[in-house]
């Protein structure tokens, strides 16, 4: 069984969290589905306006390329 | 303990709440298509989703009594069909109103009945106390995971058929979430049954809560998180916007939110469980606190406003474990539902007022920086109020506070 301790779980996270980075930042679709409702999660619903719909319908520049 | 090592009921907990918060968070792209049918503007379906949002939260804590006095089971059940009555009519409905009951009355009341508040009250009856913020954060964390297992699904069934049939099909996954829940079977640990048997009642354990300074002092913390969140997640676009950004960059920064919510949701709760847990708590408060002065303070350029988002990210959802783990430390598992669901109760009116206070303050100064200086010291107020709290269980007090009586009586 995988340790326990808190060093070789953060140790894992990290590994995870690194991984999931680099999978979003290649994979732009991902990215977009993420920035459209990665801050909506649990128990926040943000009813969108026309400012904050679909913030992610340009991606002209930056980590979008 | 590994997180393979939890309860079947922990696993269908989740699948739960993949479901049952997945779809909500696919609402979003259905507001155009929904507009158009009815032939009004967006302000129809936000009003009508603002809606649901405020039931949720004023649901939750008769959800949560009813799930302590009923069962977790049942409740569940119960809220997946109305969920799926609810989705079933809102696809059916040709009037506003028939629209506005079914998609705000009875999705915010499935939604109250199969989220969190019933969820975490389950799983902390099957879990050992000294796991329960572990397992708190991973139900948070895989819950955050939902919109990827449903709002893929949702896009390509709005692109093949209308919106009616996706909303039928949404309301036929809710029998996935009603088969869960029908697995559920309450395995009580040793330390939950002396917890469980205990002869008390809701009503003793609702004036035991609330004539208790430490329960208050959850209460106002957790106010506070839902302002900050909600507050930054409607109106951070709008300020970086203002700051002449790309809206490529805020699109970024809130996926970054998104990505390391997930992780510090369940990096939290494992802090939770090592370490005291209002230290924890403290902890994550002050963090919130440096970075949002670190970002209102430095220069906003897209490498900080994505750095902003990674960072209060991190603590995005992570005081969920803490507080729910909190709550269940000092009050027990028995009435975990109802306690955490009136403290939930005040985070949803904290997550209306961020919303709703930003946006007023801005149209009254012109500028974001006061309500975002209001929130660093929101912060630090949070990290200060959960210090003094005493996390010891309240029976251990009494039993203590009675010892106590005993000698001075001698």
């Amino acid at each position: 069984m995988r340790s326990q301790s808190i060093s070789a779980q953060l140790l894992r996270m990290t590994a995870v969290l690194g991984l999931t980075l680099a999978l979003v930042n290649h994979f732009p679709p991902l990215l977009n589905a993420f920035s459209d409702n990665g801050a909506e999660v649990g128990c926040h619903q943000i009813p969108k306006s026309d400012k904050t719909a679909n913030v992610s319908e340009t991606p002209e520049k930056g980590a979008f390329n | 303990m590994s997180i393979f090592r939890f309860p079947l009921l922990v696993w269908l907990g989740i699948g739960i709440l993949i479901i049952s918060l997945g779809i909500r968070q696919s609402f979003g792209i259905f507001m155009m298509p929904i507009s158009m049918t009815f032939d009004a503007g967006r302000e129809f379906f936000s009003f009508a989703i603002a809606l649901q949002n405020l039931l949720f939260g004023v649901f939750q804590p008769f959800v949560g009594m009813a799930a302590d006095r009923f069962g977790s089971k049942k409740i569940i059940i119960g809220g997946a069909v109305t969920y799926g009555l609810g989705l079933l009519l809102t696809s059916i409905s040709t009037s506003h109103e028939l629209f506005y009951f079914s998609i705000s009355m009875l999705i915010g009341l499935g939604l109250s009945a199969t989220s969190y508040v019933v969820v975490l009250g389950a799983v902390a009856k099957v879990v050992p106390a000294e796991h329960t913020a572990k397992a708190f954060g991973l139900t948070t964390a895989a819950g955050s995971f939902g919109m990827f297992a449903v709002i893929p699904g949702a896009q390509s069934l709005l692109t093949h058929f209308d919106w009616q049939t996706a909303l039928q099909v949404f309301a036929l996954l809710c029998c996935v979430m009603l088969a869960f829940a029908s697995f559920m079977k309450a395995t009580k640990t040793n330390t939950v049954v002396s917890e469980v048997t205990n002869e008390q009642t809701l009503k003793q354990a609702l004036v035991e809560a609330c004539t208790n300074r430490n329960y208050w002092l959850i209460h106002m913390g957790f106010f506070v998180c839902g302002f900050h969140v909600m507050f930054i997640a409607t109106h951070l676009p709008s300020y970086l916007a203002d700051k002449n950004l790309d809206a490529s960059t805020a699109a970024l920064a809130l996926a970054y939110v998104g990505i390391f919510n997930i992780f510090g949701s369940y990096f939290w709760g494992v802090m939770g469980d090592r370490f005291n847990k209002r230290y924890v708590m403290s902890a994550l408060y002050f963090v919130r606190t440096a970075v949002i002065a670190a970002f209102v303070t430095l220069p906003v350029t897209d490498n900080t406003a994505a750095l902003f988002g990674a960072a209060i990210g991190f603590c995005w959802l992570g005081t969920v474990p803490l507080t729910s783990g909190l709550v269940r430390q000092i009050f027990g598992a028995r009435y975990l539902s109802t306690l955490y669901g009136l403290v939930f109760f005040t985070h949803q009116v904290g997550s209306f007022l961020g919303a709703w206070v930003g946006g007023r303050i801005y149209d009254y100064y012109g500028s974001y920086e006061p309500i975002w200086w209001s929130t660093v010291v929101l912060a630090f107020v949070a990290a200060l109020l959960h210090l003094p709290i005493d996390d010891r269980p309240i029976a251990q007090i009494s039993k203590c506070w009675k010892k106590e009586c005993q000698k001075r009586a001698l």
